[in-house]
């Protein structure tokens, strides 16, 4: 039983996988006071948590709510993806790579420089990256109720690809000594299987998009829902796109999430719109839950 | 409609990876990860070896990348290694001279990122350099996105009816601060990112003059905005615009309209609309027609990392240097878009602005 309905954020960061026109106009609409507004709506509907990017107006939302409605901060759980990818490609067209990966270090603790290369374990600069991110969100938040820091697909599925278990492995070991859940988020969820099946580390969390056009789900829709099967025993799996960007309406999704029910462990849903999200929150509780 | 039907490269890639395939990365920044990801989740643990000639890069990655050998010098890679295929994603500037040390070390199937020279006379030497059977493939992969394949194949077939007019444009907001990066390569947006509107243009419509071309310089000392009239091969005018300068676009946008004696159509990466005045058969004898991306995309690529144009790019290399055919962005498939972009700069009256 799905037991996390998470607010998501793409909205409020200007990111829709349906049309970049869309992304736009709602980002014009996207006042700090909207989103807040809209996080009060979800909560309203039932959703018991945020899953968002480190991005920098993200922050600002939480502050400004903990200034607003604290007790709703505080009653909400986190799932806090990193790092804010989309940063880093803006400034290596701008740097290129090699300085911008020496730049991004440069800016870390001197401890944390000489450990990474006296180790000679580099798979220690994910750690520091990931921390930099963090931080700012854990003094606005109650530690308690960050639930997990999700690894950005941009790096998860270089780890996949490559089998980097040191990066996962340095990056739970951190995590669990920081308090929190360690997961990781992917578009290509049969491949991560196919890593877990060689010996791979198995994250405490992984998200990953589940609906019915089977948009996002690699290597196939078939295959991603034959390995939800298998992976439900091992992880918590959080459903995330349900509509495949908006392409299918709220009802064609709860059908489709049905099936996984009893598998997943939350589904995640998204609008600029506070009586949407409300309204989508509310129908996702009373199918999901029961 | 099938997928199949526009996207045949399906078919064609998974011979290749049942095989042992040996693939070589030149240049391991954010395009050379992205490629090899692709490439070893399409077939697990293909990319052997890379060169690169930061120190920094190769002395960490060979540190986390353990499977992969790295190097420093590309003659001792090609010399130790012999790839099957060698993708290169170095910046721009250098793509011209490793090419040629790839086309004298007989280097047959390499892949190269956008652009692929920085002009034409680069390009037609190294035209004129390769032995029949060597395969060149260009990293312009909207040709690549299912929405832009279906809008060539609905054009083709004349659904709109003659074409008589096409606005087209491809925003960024990559440099909305001030960099030198470009200076020595002394192009700018046009080249790097107008490329992938300019090539589509071509291969669509059949851009083949240019009528005027302004430029301006926002961030960079070289073109950060450009505006432009071009002329199919039968007269129709194209007016198009390019920015890597606008904040209001978060990822790259490729937006082309184009209006026909029958109706019109609009493409981006996002979606394709068509309407038409009277029902055509290959719209299913529908007078409308609107397809987002995710209806594009039901479960495929079998690979999923940045946009899934990237995917079917790779696969599309693979299935064509393994049918011994020609890449449809084979160098030779490019010179009339890097021809029209050399007669752009050519004509380019510059400004300063904000």
């Amino acid at each position: 039983m799905v037991s996390e309905f998470l607010l998501g954020d793409n909205p409020f960061i200007g990111v829709s996988h349906l049309a970049q026109e869309k992304a736009r106009e709602e980002r014009k609409d996207s006042l700090v006071q909207n989103k807040a507004r809209v996080i009060e709506a979800a909560a309203e509907g039932g959703a018991t948590g945020f899953t968002f990017t480190a991005h920098p107006t993200n922050l600002e939302l939480l502050a400004y709510l903990k200034t607003k409605n604290e007790p709703l901060v505080n009653s909400m759980n986190y799932y806090i993806l990193v790092p804010y990818a989309q940063a880093y490609v803006t400034k290596a067209n701008i740097e290129g790579t090699p300085r911008l990966m020496w730049s991004t270090l440069r800016n870390a603790p001197i401890v944390d420089i000489l450990a990474t290369i006296l180790s000679l374990r580099p798979e220690r600069a994910a750690q520091i990256l990931v921390r930099k991110e963090i931080l700012p969100y854990l003094k606005i938040l109650p530690r308690e109720k960050v639930k997990a820091v999700l690894l950005h697909e941009v790096i998860t599925e270089v780890v996949i690809a490559f089998g980097l278990n040191e990066v996962i492995e340095q990056l739970s070991c951190w995590a669990e000594r920081l308090g929190v859940g360690f997961g990781l988020e992917t578009r290509n969820l049969s491949h991560l299987c196919d890593r877990i099946r060689k010996g791979s580390l198995i994250p405490g969390y992984v998200m990953t998009p589940l609906n019915s056009l089977g948009y996002q789900m690699a290597a196939s829709k078939q295959a991603v829902e034959a390995d939800i099967e298998e992976l439900a025993t091992q992880t918590k799996l959080i459903a995330m796109n349900i509509l495949a960007s908006g392409a299918i309406d709220l009802d064609q999704a709860i059908s489709y999430a049905l099936n996984y029910k009893d598998l997943i462990h939350g589904i995640v849903s998204a609008s600029t719109k506070p009586a949407r999200i409300r309204e989508n929150f509310l129908k996702l509780k009373m199918n999901l839950t029961t | 409609m099938l997928i199949s039907d526009i996207v045949p490269e399906v078919d064609g890639y998974a011979k290749r990876t049942e095989e042992d395939l040996r693939v070589a990365i030149v240049g391991f920044g954010k395009m050379g990860i992205l490629h090899s990801s692709i490439l070893n989740l399409l077939q697990p643990n293909c990319v052997r070896c890379v060169a690169d000639s930061s120190r920094f890069i190769t002395f960490g990655a060979s540190r986390l990348f353990k499977g992969i050998r790295f190097y420093r010098n590309l003659g001792e890679m090609l010399e130790k290694e012999a790839p099957d295929l060698t993708y290169i994603t170095t910046s721009a500037q250098s793509h011209y001279s490793i090419m040629s040390s790839l086309v004298d070390a007989h280097a047959r199937s390499v892949f190269v990122e956008k652009p692929p020279v920085t002009n034409s006379s680069e390009l037609e030497s190294l035209v004129g350099k390769m032995s029949n059977g060597d395969t060149i493939m260009v990293g312009l992969q909207k040709r690549f996105a299912l929405p832009f394949r279906h809008a060539k194949m609905l054009v083709t077939n004349k659904v709109i009816g003659d074409v008589q007019q096409v606005l087209a444009y491809e925003r960024s907001g990559d440099i909305t601060v001030p960099t030198k990066r470009f200076n020595s390569l002394a192009r700018g947006v046009l080249l790097d990112l107008g490329i992938h509107l300019v090539d589509l243009l071509v291969w669509i419509f059949g851009a083949e003059k240019v009528e005027y071309c302004k430029g301006t310089k926002m961030q960079t000392a070289v073109d950060d905005y450009l505006e432009a009239a071009l002329r199919t091969r039968d007269g129709v005018k194209i007016c198009m615009d390019v920015t890597w300068s606008n904040p209001e676009y978060r990822f790259p946008e490729t937006f082309i309209e184009a209006r026909g004696s029958k109706g019109q159509l609009i493409v981006t990466e996002d979606y394709l609309k068509v309407k038409v005045s009277d029902p055509h058969e290959i719209l299913s004898n529908k007078k409308d027609l609107l397809i987002y991306k995710p209806l594009y995309y039901q479960g495929f690529p079998p690979v999923n990392i940045a946009d899934p144009e990237y995917t079917l790019e790779d696969m599309h290399f693979l299935s064509s240097v393994n049918s011994h055919t020609e890449p449809i962005t084979s160098l030779r498939n490019v010179v009339k878009s890097m021809g029209l972009i050399d007669e752009m700069y050519a004509k380019m009256d510059m400004s300063i602005g904000q």
